[in-house]
């Protein structure tokens, strides 16, 4: 969709390249995010796309077409393009904001007044509070929501975000990056996306561009990235916590022990004492008739229970559940908090997936740096 | 002193002198803007951008010329009346317009100018939909500067015979008649405070409509 061929920009007057050579490919639909200390390239890399900047050598391709091959005022206007003071037009009202490009093309008013509204809804924003506003009455987090709305307004299939959230708070940050999130599952764009956070690219990208001095180092998915970096540049910018950042990253059902006797509560003292005798393991899962997981029993609870049916006031409840969608760094936190060293993973409906232990976490991660890692590369080395 | 001979001398030929002084500063005002406005955005363009900084400075610093100067400086070359006086009100009243379009101009946000190329506005839409309405209060404040800079400068226009209340006050010099100075002085002083408060009255109300 987006693709970088051999591409270099020189300044006039600079020595070193602020891009050198680079080249990728940027899949439909998903967002590659640019990231790297500050000179790296990152934003000089994304504004080449949309031609604020002209490549020295090499080509962009935008959809197959080469970005140079275009009117520069066609090419933006199907670009959306948000950066990361907003760049709201001051003197004009929210609705106006959005209506830019929709004007541009000429739509007719009916058809503008309906996107914007549509726009304004989807990025949050209710349009008969805020269209007349103009930027300054509004937050830092509306206003990033509004810059929003307005790169989104014809519908551009690709789109260029500069820093979008690196302007307001750490607590609206993670608000819009979650709502950006979802807004992205439902529109699909190409996004390119530059950021100088390792974290927000760890959260926001499909696959993450790590440039140092103009130079792509290393172009992966954030999970190679955490598990396998390129060199000591891409570890230590990925930071020594990376083994716990790889955590967020992957779901809870990768580790998951699935062979579990469940037991019904209904069921006789028997068919409980043979299901202990046919497993290793120290406890069994409990549900009811319609396959809810109620709570557990230990070996010994079951040893000490007496009469055929009396076994059921041993059940106790888990003090906690994870749903399928959780990730090993959701766990290892419950696991934390509740002081304990494995949780059942159950559907919403209350249906019994599995259980995630603390020793399987701690393995996987470790033999996922074994596989990826040959030669541990000498710090932030997990416990 | 003597109030009543003040008075006299005001209706007399104060405000045949004011309609005179009035029309020098409106006409020489209305060509600085219609050239100033034109060279001021011209700066700000390509090539001259490069440039706009120390356009800036000289411009700064040619207001410090004395307004006397300027008027003597036409005299040897366009001799004396009514369109040399024009002429050097208009190259004095040019330089606080100019000033104020390159600095309002180049004052516009850069993130705000980014955004619109980023869009995909032309450069012409950019200059008439965000440059220039964003740069209006900063215009009209410069334009505001000139015109009260102008009325007070026109009175040197009676020195080349250009009419206009400078006549009650160097009239007044000559014929050691203070009430002439006085009510000369006191008239243009009026007239400056006038076209302040009117031109201030619209950069107020377009600054609450345009302000970011």
């Amino acid at each position: 969709m987006i693709r970088f061929k051999n591409v270099t920009k020189r300044y006039p007057g600079m020595v070193r390249s602020a891009v050198d050579g680079l080249s990728l490919e940027v899949n439909q639909g998903e967002t590659c995010v640019f990231v790297g200390p500050s000179g790296c390239g990152k934003t000089t890399t994304l504004k080449m796309v949309n031609r604020i900047f002209e490549p020295t050598s090499g080509e962009i391709l935008v959809n197959g077409e080469n970005i140079l091959s275009q009117d520069q005022d066609t090419l933006r206007q199907g670009i959306g393009y948000v950066i990361q003071k907003t760049g709201l037009f001051p003197h004009y009202t929210v609705f106006e904001n959005v209506a830019t490009v929709p004007r541009l093309l000429g739509w007719d008013h009916q058809r503008i007044n309906s996107r914007v509204h549509e726009l304004l809804r989807l990025v949050g924003l209710d349009p008969d509070e805020n269209a007349h506003k103009y930027p300054r009455e509004l937050s830092g987090g509306q206003s990033q929501r509004v810059g929003v709305a307005r790169a989104l307004a014809a519908d551009p299939p690709v789109m260029l975000m500069d820093e979008p959230f690196g302007a307001v708070d750490p607590i609206t940050r993670t608000q819009l990056q979650n709502e950006f999130l979802t807004l992205q599952q439902k529109v699909r764009k190409t996004i390119c996306f530059v950021t100088h956070d390792i974290d927000e690219a760890i959260k926001m990208g499909n696959r993450i561009a790590i440039m140092n001095n103009g130079r792509l180092v290393q172009y992966d998915t954030p999970e190679k990235l955490l598990l396998a970096p390129a060199d000591d540049f891409v570890a230590e910018f990925i930071g020594s916590d990376r083994s716990l950042k790889v955590l967020s990253l992957l779901p809870v059902p990768k580790v998951l022990k699935r062979q579990f006797r469940v037991v019904k509560e209904t069921a006789e003292l028997e068919t409980v004492r043979a299901s202990f005798d046919a497993t290793e393991r120290n406890r069994l899962v409990i549900e009811d008739e319609n396959s809810n997981v109620v709570g557990y029993v230990t070996r010994g609870d079951a040893g000490k229970a007496s009469s055929a049916r009396g076994w059921n006031r041993f059940i106790k409840p888990f003090p906690t559940t994870l749903p399928p969608e959780a990730t090993l760094r959701d766990a290892l936190a419950v696991m934390l908090q509740h002081d304990v060293g494995a949780i059942p993973v159950m559907e919403h409906t209350r249906k019994f997936l599995g259980m995630v232990y603390l020793d399987d976490i701690r393995s996987y991660v470790g033999e996922a740096y074994q596989e990826s890692e040959p030669e541990p590369a000498g710090e932030g080395a997990p416990s | 002193m003597n109030w009543h001979r003040l008075i006299e001398v005001v209706r007399l030929e104060g405000l045949q002198l004011t309609a005179q002084h009035l029309e020098l500063v409106g006409i020489s005002l209305s060509i600085a803007i219609a050239v100033a406005i034109p060279v001021g955005i011209l700066v700000t363009r390509p090539p001259f951008n490069k440039w706009s900084l120390q356009i800036l400075a000289f411009l700064n610093t040619a207001q410090g010329v004395p307004s006397l100067a300027v008027v003597a400086i036409f005299l040897p070359i366009m001799g004396i009346g009514r369109v040399p006086s024009l002429f050097a009100l208009t190259i004095y009243a040019l330089l606080p317009i100019a000033r104020n379009v390159i600095a309002g101009i180049e004052g516009v946000d850069p993130d705000v100018l980014e955004a619109a190329r980023g869009m995909g506005m032309s450069r012409g839409r950019v200059l008439t939909r965000i440059e220039l309405p964003l740069a209006l209060p900063v215009i009209i404040a410069g334009v505001q500067t000139s015109a009260v800079l102008t009325v007070g400068t026109a009175t040197l226009a009676h020195l080349i015979a250009g009419g206009g209340l400078g006549r009650l006050i160097f009239s007044g010099i000559s014929m050691h008649r203070p009430d002439y100075i006085i009510a000369g002085s006191l008239m243009t002083a009026a007239l400056a405070i006038l076209i302040d408060q009117v031109i201030g009255l619209i950069h107020r109300w377009i600054s609450a409509r345009y302000s970011g």
